[in-house]
């Protein structure tokens, strides 16, 4: 899986291509964790290259939507396919993630919340 | 089930994880699978597959991993067999609803192929380790699957027979 990363004040973007499985979610989670031990706590994920996710990519998500939480930040996912929701949807992860159709609104959002904290 | 069968035997080499993909892809491909068919059909594979490899096989990077498709112009059967201990408990049959404590870290694996795949099943194989079946119904009549004999670096075999 690559992972491409861009950054600014309010928040990062990991943009995903490739699979999202048992194989590539140890990367995943250490480029993450990294970036919210250096105070990096508003995170989105498009996922709109992503072609494939099952149950171990969804446990990463859920393992580093926990760390986020404990670093009080946010973690936002965009992009999905209809498919890849769909998954989301039947294990209930619908629920406890931000999910938004487009990185924009996914943006908007995390750079809102931080603004109204401020 | 009579029809035609193709074997891979996967030995967990480098990327191995991504040949078992690839060969459902194309037998997704071959079949006439739409994207959806084919995400539910490549995930119900890999669970079965990530499952024989951490919980049968205990991650052995010397024991190798048999998916063998089985199709005839109405169901696709696929078989997943480990060389483990056979302990179908490890699997947690019995906790498969894939909702089931959702921020859990894990385990939504078995109820994701009983939601996506017609029909599942799981038995100890006579020569050891545990076979997990999962069968789908085909919409469309499938068409001869040509021959899909490749050898790829880090072993990945596979025979068709009709």
């Amino acid at each position: 899986m690559e992972i491409r990363v861009t950054e600014n004040e309010d928040y990062i973007t990991l943009s995903l291509k490739g699979r999202l499985d048992f194989a590539s979610s140890t990367n995943l989670k250490e480029e993450i964790l990294k970036r919210v031990a250096q105070g990096r706590n508003r995170i989105v994920l498009n996922l709109a290259h992503i072609d494939f996710i099952n149950s171990s990519g969804l446990g990463t998500l859920v393992s580093i939507l926990k760390e986020v939480r404990l670093a009080k930040g946010r973690l936002a996912l965009s992009n999905l396919a209809s498919y890849v929701e769909e998954i989301f949807e039947i294990t209930q992860l619908s629920h406890i993630f931000e999910i938004y159709p487009s990185e924009a609104e996914a943006h908007e959002a995390l750079a809102a919340s931080r603004v109204n904290v401020s | 089930m009579s029809g035609h069968v193709y074997k891979l035997t996967i030995y967990p080499e480098k990327d191995h994880f991504g040949r078992c993909h690839a060969a459902v892809s194309e037998m997704a491909r071959r079949l006439g699978f739409d994207p959806e068919e084919e995400f539910r059909f490549a995930v119900c594979v890999s669970e079965a597959y990530t499952n024989a490899f951490i919980h049968g096989n205990k991650s052995n990077p010397s024991e190798s991993i048999n998916v063998v498709f089985a199709w005839d112009e109405e169901i696709v059967r696929v078989d997943v067999e480990d060389q483990g201990e056979g302990k179908p408990e490890a699997l947690h049959l019995e906790d498969s609803r894939p909702d089931i404590g959702c921020e859990k870290s894990g385990g939504r694996g078995v109820g994701i192929m009983r939601l996506f795949a017609d029909k599942m099943e799981v038995e100890e194989r006579q020569e050891g380790g545990l076979r997990v079946s999962i069968s789908f119904r085909l919409r469309r009549k499938s068409s001869q699957v040509g021959v899909l004999v490749q050898k790829a670096n880090g072993g990945v075999h596979g025979n068709q027979s009709n």
